[in-house]
């Protein structure tokens, strides 16, 4: 196998790191990977990545990607983050899969209370909820408590 | 010294499946993501 698990510490740019052994550990993997073990393929290693409760599937990286390049595999699940809550705490909106039509709408940069930053659109605000359009083309309700003191503050002048 | 995954000695600063429930609180603290590395630590 050509990847060394030394390598995996990359992945400690991305999130907090959990190694697993397909010999043992495969019953007591967090139930978030269910989502997203059919991308992972048949090949290890192999990549899953859930939301910090470990609930939630978010993305997999399949040995093939890991082998072909690990940094711009890490550099790409980075980016592919950044419209992620990773705390699993966002409720999609019903239908979200339709495509938004985006142009009326104006994105803006928002950060949370610990920094991350997003861009994002606002839709709608309903009590201590936000509805942000994101780049996707999904929309996500996020509470406004968690955005940053600027941010909240920045809303409150957009309403 | 860090975990050790049959012969392969595991980082420190990396966590085994043992270790879920403090990777767990660490990621939430932290909102960051999971990355579960899946591996037969004797061929990787």
């Amino acid at each position: 196998m050509a990847v060394s698990l030394e390598a995996f510490k990359s992945f400690k740019t991305v999130g907090v790191v959990v190694f697993a052994d397909t010999k043992k550990d495969k019953a007591s993997l967090p139930k978030g990977v269910a989502d997203v073990r059919a991308k992972g393929g048949n090949t290890i290693p192999m990549v899953f990545v859930t939301t910090a409760d470990g609930e939630k599937g978010i993305d997999a990286l399949p040995y093939s990607v890991l082998k072909a390049d690990m940094r711009e595999a890490v550099r790409e699940l980075r980016k592919s983050l950044e419209d992620v809550d990773v705390l699993g705490n966002v409720t999609p909106e019903e239908g979200d899969d339709e495509e938004e039509d985006q142009t009326e709408f104006e994105f803006k940069q928002w950060e949370n209370s610990a920094g991350k930053k997003i861009k994002a659109a606002v839709r709608e605000v309903e009590g201590n909820r936000v509805l942000f359009l994101l780049r996707s083309g999904k929309s996500v309700w996020y509470d406004i408590s968690k955005l940053s003191e600027s941010s909240q503050l920045r809303l409150k002048d957009a309403k | 010294m860090g975990a050790v995954l049959a012969e392969m000695k595991i980082p420190r600063s990396i966590h085994g499946m043992d270790e879920l429930d403090e990777a767990i609180a660490k990621a939430t603290k932290k909102e960051k993501p999971l990355v579960i590395v899946y591996t037969d630590p004797g061929t990787s």
